[in-house]
């Protein structure tokens, strides 16, 4: 009886390691998630929330690292550093894409996979409630004879921010004075308080302001009308083609395996239907903005080529 | 009004509140006398275990942290000389002193006894003036900030008052340090040696290690520990008349707390040292400050644990972040759906008075662990030098890197170390560093942002009046110690 059961055992074994190829196993340790932005920003909840939710369906931790700097170029070249086994993912942006090519020639476009694109994050143009440019038209008349000298506040310099207003004013055949400003609501801020005129924001950071009656917003740079700002018009629709958005998504070394990434973007492709991230979604006024795999990859690709 | 204050202190009268209250206390404390964990790292590090909780006891867990870490950098700033937290520098200025004439219990029971009066003052302003202080958050813009940071440098000579030349000069190296990094407005790299992390400029927390705690490692090493065992530590506590003498201390620092709290962007920080030298500048015993005194300890301590209610002040009615741990807090209380702006008072009223409440109750539970923990505090410090050093030593490593999970931050830690080690040995101040590094990015890009704004034009510092009231009041502190001196030499 004894030799009956060992004899089991050992082929239950062997069975078991013949039929799991090596990658079948992934993941058998924990995963470390890079956030290149600082704890407790937006882009750090959505890091926590995929990995709260990812270890669910991955069957391992999922452990977020904060490694900030160079505007994710810190956090990029230290996912290059580390083996490329699909242990090692980062958090990516929009804003990442305009860091190519770099002018150090250390990171390229090319070293990373694309794994899915989670979040997408539009874009608003707003005027305080009181303020004379009570539409485009109205802005774009009186920026037609004034020019430079209404002001326009965004995040940072060659961000999307600016990319908008360029465009914008290519577009209307207009010149603004654009300000960069450090962080997203700052903008926003300096409307309230009447020392801009205009300010880029996405939702998230104008919307408190927005239902309480203190804001106007003037275009959306999205190609549909969206809630809760219906009654403000697209660009498209007032004859300008400026439609550009804001993604979060999530990357690795392009040294990692392709089955390893087909099982992660199946993972972060549940991560975004769960119930908790729509949640998530909702309550940070962020839109589900999944990409797979190989659709990512294009549009990262499409929008870094643009520049 | 007594009504909200009613419903604010039933709705944390519950066993979850009052637990998320105390463990937040205790959590931000510990947290706080860490070095490399500021108190807005201790409340990003939270926000993850909040993700289940009830959004009022989760908020009340964060609030709790941010009050309790503001207070407890002061714990390893007196008893080590080295800020667990960026405000912390300004206590250490009389607090390290009193340790060094081994009355460490003088300078630890006053800064909990500030720190704990001063929440309170902040959590009063916080919930009677929200309203009227929203509108002063607003009014200032770009040159109003860079007027305010000129206000703020001149307090170099109130900080080195007997050398002027040699505050100016420190001063002046640490504004150059922050040019260090990426240019906002053109994006061109300054002095980044190619090196990515530098981009960011050099991480604040890790050079306050290096400038104070592995710059004493070295200096003490130095020195020999034969003689470092010199001053016999006391367990003297003030007498409760000496901290009640303070009330003045107290009542102006937290007043100026709140006031300053409530300028997004401005900091606790700034405001300690503005507290420091306001309180100094209108003290009697101006000759004791700098050499123990507890006014001076009293006066940041009080002024940057009101900072936590006037920072609420914008996030609360605007939905605007006062301070970088108040941004963290926006973050946390959006994922509990709750959107703070100018309707959250009709919406969540409830949450609102509740972290009125519970500020409160705060600084009550800051007040009892913080008086149980100070004979704790002596006891450590009064372990052998050899032991304390090597523990300092090894804290600063991994607090540098812990900060960011970057190697370059310890080196940025060890050159630090090495720059303070060298200013001790000349006789140099510190603190002018700290002051150039927190207020030279604001200075910069606010001159900047101003000029852009103004079209080139100058005049828009003098004619927006709070600016122009700023700066003068910036030459008139600048002057005022050097008029004093001319006046004293005339009458002697």
């Amino acid at each position: 009886m004894r030799g009956n059961t060992t004899g089991l055992l050992i082929s239950f074994l062997m069975v078991m390691v013949i039929s799991f190829p090596v990658h079948a196993k992934y993941p058998e340790k924990p995963i470390t998630l890079i956030c290149w932005s600082s704890a407790g920003s937006g882009h750090d909840l959505m890091a926590r929330m995929i990995a709260k939710i990812g270890e669910e369906y991955l069957g391992q931790p999922i452990v977020v690292v904060n490694k900030e700097g160079g505007s994710g170029k810190v956090a990029m070249s230290y996912v290059l550093s580390q083996r490329p086994d699909g242990y090692t993912l980062m958090t990516n942006t929009r804003s990442m894409t305009e860091l190519f090519p770099d002018p150090n020639g250390r990171l390229s476009i090319d070293d990373f996979k694309y794994i899915s694109r989670v979040v997408r994050d539009p874009f608003v143009m707003l005027v305080r409630e009181d303020s004379p440019y009570q539409s485009l038209e109205d802005l774009v008349a009186a920026a037609k004879a004034n020019a430079n000298q209404i002001t326009i506040g965004g995040f940072s310099i060659k961000s999307v921010d600016e990319s908008l207003v360029k465009d914008f004013e290519a577009e209307a055949g207009i010149q603004l004075n654009y300000i960069p400003y450090r962080g997203g609501s700052e903008p926003v801020v300096a409307v309230l308080g009447g020392h801009i005129d205009v300010a880029i924001a996405n939702p998230s950071e104008m919307i408190a302001n927005y239902e309480a009656g203190k804001l106007r917003v003037l275009a959306l740079a999205t190609e549909e009308r969206f809630a809760p700002f219906d009654e403000a018009p697209t660009f498209t629709e007032k004859g300008y083609n400026v439609v550009t958005e804001h993604w979060r998504g999530v990357m690795a070394s392009k040294q990692v395996p392709d089955d390893v990434v087909t099982k992660i973007d199946a993972m972060l492709s549940k991560v975004v239907e769960h119930p908790e991230f729509k949640q998530f979604m909702t309550n940070a006024n962020m839109y589900n903005g999944y990409l797979s795999v190989e659709h990512f990859a294009e549009l990262v690709k499409q929008q870094t080529n643009m520049q | 009004m007594w009504d909200n204050l009613v419903l604010g202190f039933s709705t944390i009268a519950t066993l979850p509140a009052l637990t998320a209250i105390v463990s937040g206390v205790l959590i931000g404390i510990l947290c706080g006398v860490l070095p490399g964990l500021s108190a807005s790292t201790a409340v990003a590090l939270m926000v993850p275990f909040t993700f289940g909780m009830d959004p009022l006891v989760s908020v009340l867990l964060l609030v709790s942290v941010y009050l309790a870490g503001e207070y407890g950098g002061s714990i390893t700033a007196i008893a080590i000389g080295t800020p667990g937290t960026p405000p912390a520098a300004a206590t250490m200025l009389d607090g390290y002193e009193l340790t060094k004439q081994g009355k460490p219990g003088l300078a630890l029971t006053t800064s909990v006894v500030a720190s704990s009066i001063g929440g309170m003052i902040g959590a009063i302003v916080l919930f009677a003036f929200s309203e009227p202080l929203a509108r002063v958050a607003l009014s200032f813009g770009a040159p109003e900030y860079f007027s305010l940071a000129v206000f703020g440098l001149a307090i170099i000579a109130s900080l080195a008052s007997d050398n002027l030349l040699k505050g100016f000069l420190i001063m002046l190296i640490g504004l150059f340090l922050t040019t260090i990094g990426l240019d906002g407005f053109t994006g061109e790299e300054r002095y980044t040696f190619g090196i990515p992390k530098l981009m960011d400029g050099i991480s604040f927390i890790p050079a306050l290690i290096g400038l104070f705690a592995m710059s004493s490692v070295f200096y003490d090493v130095e020195k020999g520990f034969s003689t470092a065992k010199s001053v016999a530590l006391s367990f003297a506590m003030p007498k409760l008349r000496e901290l009640a003498g303070l009330w003045k201390v107290y009542l102006h620092s937290s007043l100026l707390g709140s006031i300053i709290g409530v300028l997004p962007g401005a900091g606790a920080t700034i405001t300690a040292f503005i507290c420091y030298n306001e309180v100094k500048r209108f003290s009697k015993n101006k000759d004791k400050f700098g050499k123990g005194c507890l006014e001076g300890v009293a006066a940041p301590e009080a002024g940057n644990n009101a900072v936590v209610g006037g920072s609420l002040v914008p996030l609360l009615t605007l939905g605007i972040p006062g301070s970088a741990t108040s941004a963290v807090l926006i973050g946390a209380l959006m994922l509990h759906n709750i959107q703070p702006g100018p309707l959250l008072f009709q919406t969540n009223g409830e949450i609102v008075y509740g972290i009125f409440a519970g500020l409160f109750v705060a600084c009550i539970a800051q007040l009892i662990l913080g008086l149980i923990g100070v004979p704790l505090w002596i006891k450590v410090i009064s372990a052998p030098k050899p032991l304390l050093l090597s523990v300092i030593a090894v804290i600063s490593v991994v607090g540098s890197y812990g900060y960011n999970n970057s190697i370059v931050d310890v080196w940025v830690m060890f050159a630090f170390g090495l720059l303070g080690y060298i200013l001790k040995k000349l006789d140099f101040p510190a603190s002018p560093i700290i002051l150039a590094l927190v207020l030279g990015g604001i200075l910069e890009e606010n001159f900047r942002r101003a000029l852009i704004i103004s079209g080139g034009e100058y005049k828009i510092f003098i004619t927006q009046p709070i600016s122009a009231t700023l700066l003068a009041m910036a030459v008139l502190s600048l002057l005022s110690p050097v008029l004093m001196n001319r006046l004293a030499r005339k009458t002697n």
